[in-house]
């Protein structure tokens, strides 16, 4: 499904992202864990063509889609939520999702409101509400039903936890997991919660100063002791 | 900007509410022949082309976030070209050349888009826009047949045959309705465009475009249209310009003329579809009220305006719906604090 790298990303002179080789199989969850700092955003935004200087392939559907701006590529069917979520602060939740449709393809229309309401029925009651009354899990929320609305193939989420109630995490988990098994979307995940990661996705990668240091799955992360307090403790 | 946006939500109350200022402004536009003198006729029709000329410049500033320092190029390039054309074929329909020269104006604005909107935008647009506006300056004051410095000269009032009848713009205060309502239509033009989805499009690229990009909009597709919409407009209200002078100099190319649609956002308020108005209006009856004295003119507008701008950081219409929640005691709508967060 996405095909990314040997990857390499820099921001002026920093080389952020090196080397990096990323495989997501159809409607597969995969986790990328790895503490602040250590290039997990970059590789979002390079997947999307969103800011750093990117070199190296990225196929989606075996389609080569290097140098193609952002917009084209959410338009493929890569559904985006960045780490600071941008919610229009002055559009109803109702209006935020629907610019998600920008997404949408002629020949893949995007959702109705009443299915996106269906997948998150918390967004329901706050239809009306505008984008600056919102929490920050609502916020998360909203940015993720904004990303499906437009039927992406493959959904991009950078670390969704970040900030939430431990709660509001469990929520999350569970309707991200009856979204995708309702409709075979393919999950990229960037975290530091690795209980939620673990929850979402079947197989991980970790990355360390722009490095990936471990690919597999949670029974080989957990074979390997010593993996979670070299790379992840703080 | 995150609490109150200036209503730009499509809905009947703002529809309406705009609806009864432009009546009223027109009302006074359409009355003023028969109760004031030529000179404020003349000003009053003028006003109106500089009102589509800051509004036009605003949809690509305040909702696209596009800074061009190099509007009044497709002011000249609108106004010459219909001149010219006019001139050298005059069985040609005036309508037909006054919205041939907006077609102009926006083809020139494509073309110049697909290559300046590309790589830069910010301040970076802005210089290439002062730069482009610079060129056509100095192209018409060398071009021989514009008429070079001295200008284009003897630009005849058409007639209209609008089917039926015809009507001749040279004679009595024809000409000066006919811009009235040629410049209502464009700011109902672009008041549709501001309010439609295209606008919303538009300010969503002015307030993140990384984020309208992610979203799947193409955000230089949209600043292109934005910038040749605007462009065309100003190219019509150019043609409207020259037959109402009668005269066209290179002046309206020059970069003191690009200035006004800024000075009249800023002086009014970026953030209101009426802000340009407002900042045009003021002008005018500054520079109408300053013209006897000679010399000192531009001193006291330029105080009058800077005390304004200081006075009213958001623009006039900025400062006047401030005022106007502290008289009704509302505070100012702030983000609620949430739990979870």
């Amino acid at each position: 499904m996405l095909d990314v790298g040997p990857l390499d990303a820099f921001y002026g002179d920093s080389h952020i992202v090196q080397n990096v080789s990323i495989t997501i199989g159809d409607g597969e969850g995969v986790a990328i864990l790895g503490r602040n700092g250590v290039g997990k955003s970059t590789l979002f935004k390079s997947i999307m063509n969103g800011g750093p200087r990117v070199d190296g392939p990225i196929r989606l559907r075996g389609e080569d889609i290097t140098g193609l701006p952002s917009f084209a590529r959410a338009r493929r069917g890569l559904g985006f939520v960045p780490e600071d979520r941008r919610i229009y602060p002055h559009l109803t939740v109702a209006e935020n999702i629907a610019m998600g449709g920008h997404a949408a393809r002629a020949d893949r229309p995007p959702y109705t409101l009443e299915d996106i309401f269906g997948f998150f029925p918390l967004l329901r009651d706050l239809q009306t509400r505008r984008g600056f009354e919102l929490s920050g899990g609502q916020q998360q929320l909203l940015a993720i039903a904004r990303a499906i609305y437009g039927r992406p193939d493959c959904l991009l989420l950078d670390e969704p936890t970040e900030g939430l109630a431990p709660v509001i995490v469990e929520d999350l988990a569970r309707q991200i997991n009856a979204f995708r098994a309702a409709n075979g979307t393919a999950c990229l995940i960037a975290e530091q919660n690795v209980r939620f990661a673990r929850t979402c996705t079947e197989r991980l990668y970790l990355i360390d100063s722009g490095v990936i240091v471990f690919s597999g799955t949670w029974a080989e992360f957990d074979a390997q002791a010593d993996l979670q307090q070299r790379y992840l403790a703080v | 900007m995150t609490s109150s946006t200036n209503g730009s939500t499509i809905n009947g109350s703002t529809w309406r509410r705009d609806a009864l200022i432009a009546a009223v402004a027109l009302a006074v536009l359409v009355s003023l022949p028969f109760v004031a003198n030529k000179g404020i006729v003349f000003v009053a029709g003028t006003l109106a082309l500089h009102v589509v000329f800051g509004l036009s410049w605003n949809l690509m500033f305040g909702q696209t976030g596009l800074v061009s320092f190099g509007h009044a190029s497709f002011f000249a390039i609108g106004g010459y070209a219909f001149a010219w054309t006019a001139k050298m074929f005059p069985q040609l329909h005036p309508l037909l050349l006054f919205a041939g020269a907006g077609v102009l104006g926006a083809l020139v604005a494509l073309v110049v888009g697909m290559i300046a909107l590309r790589r830069s935008v910010g301040v970076y647009f802005a210089i290439l826009s002062l730069a482009l506006s610079q060129i056509v300056y100095l192209l018409l004051s060398y071009t021989p047949s514009l008429g070079q410095e001295d200008g284009l000269t003897g630009i005849r009032r058409p007639l209209l045959s609008l089917g039926l009848t015809t009507i001749d713009l040279a004679r009595g205060d024809n000409y000066y309705y006919f811009m009235i309502a040629m410049c209502t239509l464009l700011a109902i033009g672009l008041w549709w465009v501001v309010h439609g989805s295209m606008g919303r499009v538009f300010k969503s690229i002015q307030q993140d475009p990384e984020r309208a990009a992610f979203l799947g909009i193409n955000v230089q597709g949209y600043r292109l249209r934005s910038f040749a919409i605007a462009s065309g407009t100003t190219a019509i209200a150019g043609a409207l310009y020259g037959p109402w002078l009668q005269l066209l100099t290179p002046e309206i190319a020059h970069w003191t003329f690009s200035a006004r649609p800024i000075l009249y956002t800023l002086l009014g308020g970026v953030q209101s579809f009426w802000g340009p108005v407002v900042g045009a209006l003021c002008f005018a009856v500054l520079e109408y009220g300053t013209r006897t004295l000679h010399g000192l003119s531009e001193i006291v507008v330029g105080c009058i305006l800077l005390l304004i701008v200081l006075a009213f950081p958001g623009g006039l219409l900025g400062g006047l719906s401030r005022l106007g929640k502290r008289m009704a005691g509302k505070p100012a709508v702030a983000a609620k604090p949430e739990l979870a967060r």
